[in-house]
């Protein structure tokens, strides 16, 4: 500290010197980029009174009560043009340089990294091999304490998931209705028609709204067969499919209606509604469950079963094949 | 710094050739003395930042976290973690008496009833926005530029780490607000993780409480 009177260029063993020389007026890097230093300093004062006068209207607009835009200007005049000056300070007014700054080694000298080793290898041999039981007691215990604890782990996570995957709300004879609660009569949809429908009292739950959600549309012709064994799911041209899309589980909730296509807006799979909802296009990998249907006495649509497999997207305990489940 | 009595400085100009940084160095002194910060404090301030612009874009991102801590903060005082259902009767007419979830209540509360609240929300949203995309962009440089190579191999690590939790984060950020898109963003995360070979089922059923959506997620 004594002798500064020299260059300050330091060498504290960790970096290369970095040659900068004391304050001399004639060293070009030390100029500034600016021609007219003086001129463009003020420019920069105006930049920044004009963010300072920023940072002030968004003050005055926040107790104002202004609306958001005001807010929003106001903070973005603030903020830029206290950024721009800044950045023009640094760009145009401050030493232009080039500076070089060597890179400096990572590693540790030759000797400390021969000591090192050797520490590693005499505590070892000396210390721990020497008590070899104590050693593999340890381990053994901390190896034991890790595998019990994974017990109270797993548990605390949860009950495992069983066929709450496998199985919805629909039942034999469940009652189909609309979002609000009305259920769907033979003559209440026109041929091309499609409505989203739930179980019957499941229409505002979650579990209604994510798991049960299903697409009915009625098309034209009556002895609709989707697929061979399902002769009778579609009576009066009514086919219902689960609206949750094979591939991610999103709501395949578009319906073309000309081509007979519901398409899912989130990846754009297209399933063909008269041929068992088989994928046309996109990534969906199967088709979308069908739901059985019939037409109870008093001419309503219910449920002739429960959906035969999973709906939704797979997973990998997913039943492949369908249940027989005596909708026949 | 020693100064026998010989040496005491006579006249101020004396003193500020003994001591030329005055009270900055009896501040750094004390400092030091406890935390030994000197040494490496000035080889930061002293450290030359290389002029090219795309050593900026680490910086972007840095400063887009640090704008995506001030606003989250904010916006976490007003947020209400809650999938229970309500029914709302704020400032915002078109939903009164609209059933919706306490999360998104207080979303949309945010938006319209707090002051400068969507604001702060438009400010996280982009801000998270710009971060990961400065992510991305960053260390687009360091691969085509070798900069992740030995010594640097950790750092690459750290880093390719650090951007698959800025994606995780922005995931979870955009499911809080539970309005349409959480909704999907949430459905779709559920079934990736639902995917996954062997324990996908598990992961997804635990972490929702229950086939999805759950009761717990929010």
């Amino acid at each position: 500290m004594s002798d500064h009177d020299g260059d300050v260029a330091v060498d504290d063993g960790t970096r290369t010197p970095v040659a900068l020389p004391v304050a001399r007026f004639d060293d070009p890097h030390l100029q500034p980029l600016a021609r007219h230093p003086a001129r463009t300093e003020r420019l920069i004062a105006l930049t920044m009174l004009a963010g300072i006068g920023g940072v002030v209207w968004f003050g005055v607009a926040y107790v104002q009560n202004y609306s958001s835009w005001v807010l929003g200007v106001s903070l973005a005049v603030g903020l830029l043009g206290l950024g721009f000056g800044l950045t023009a300070w640094g760009k145009y007014l401050m030493p232009q340089g080039p500076f070089v700054e060597e890179r400096h080694t990572l590693s540790s000298t030759e000797e400390e990294r021969t000591a090192m080793a050797a520490a590693v290898t005499e505590r070892t041999q000396v210390v721990v091999k020497r008590r070899g039981v104590l050693g593999g007691l340890l381990a053994a215990g901390m190896g034991l304490f890790g595998i019990v604890a994974i017990f109270p782990l797993l548990r605390s996570l949860g009950p495992a998931p069983g066929n709450l995957l496998e199985e919805t709300d629909w039942k034999k004879g469940t009652r189909l209705v609309t979002i609000t609660g009305r259920p769907v009569h033979r003559d209440a949809m026109q041929p091309g028609g499609i409505v989203t429908v739930y179980p019957l009292g499941l229409e505002k739950t979650d579990s209604g709204q994510a798991t049960d959600q299903t697409v009915l549309i009625r098309v034209q012709d009556t002895d609709l067969v989707t697929m061979k064994g399902r002769e009778d799911w579609a009576p009066d041209g009514y086919v219902a499919y689960s609206k949750m899309c094979t591939h991610l589980g999103c709501p395949v909730g578009l319906y073309e209606q000309e081509l007979e296509l519901l398409v899912c807006p989130c990846h754009q799979s297209m399933f063909n509604v008269r041929d068992g909802a088989v994928p046309q296009f996109g990534p969906a990998p199967r088709p979308l469950p069908q739901l059985p249907l019939k037409i109870d006495a008093q001419g309503y649509l219910v449920a002739r079963d429960g959906y035969n497999q999973a709906v939704g997207p797979g997973y990998w305990s997913r039943t492949s094949t369908p249940r027989q489940n005596g909708a026949q | 710094m020693s100064t026998t009595d010989a040496q005491r400085p006579r006249t101020r100009r004396e003193a500020k050739r003994a001591n030329p940084y005055g009270h900055v160095q009896k501040a750094i002194d004390e400092i030091d003395e406890r935390l030994g910060v000197a040494k490496g404090g000035r080889a930061f301030l002293d450290k030359i930042f290389p002029d090219h612009w795309s050593f900026m874009l680490g910086e972007i991102a840095l400063y887009s976290f640090v704008v995506l801590l001030a606003t989250g903060v904010f916006l976490s005082l007003y947020y209400v973690p809650s999938q229970s259902t309500v029914v709302y009767h704020g400032m915002y007419k078109p939903l009164d008496g609209v059933r919706m979830s306490e999360a998104y209540l207080s979303s949309v509360n945010l938006s319209f009833a707090v002051r400068s609240g969507l604001l702060v929300r438009q400010m996280h949203h982009w801000a998270a926005d710009v971060f990961i995309g400065s992510i991305v962009i960053h260390m687009a440089r360091i691969f085509f530029t070798g900069a992740f190579r030995k010594p640097r191999e950790t750092n690459w690590i750290i880093g390719v780490t650090m951007l698959i939790m800025a994606i995780l984060n922005g995931f979870i950020g955009y499911s809080l607000p539970d309005d349409l898109v959480s909704g999907t963003g949430l459905r779709i995360g559920y079934s990736i993780l639902l995917s996954i070979p062997f324990v996908g089922n598990y992961l997804a059923v635990w972490l929702w409480g229950g086939s999805f959506p759950g009761h717990i997620i929010l």
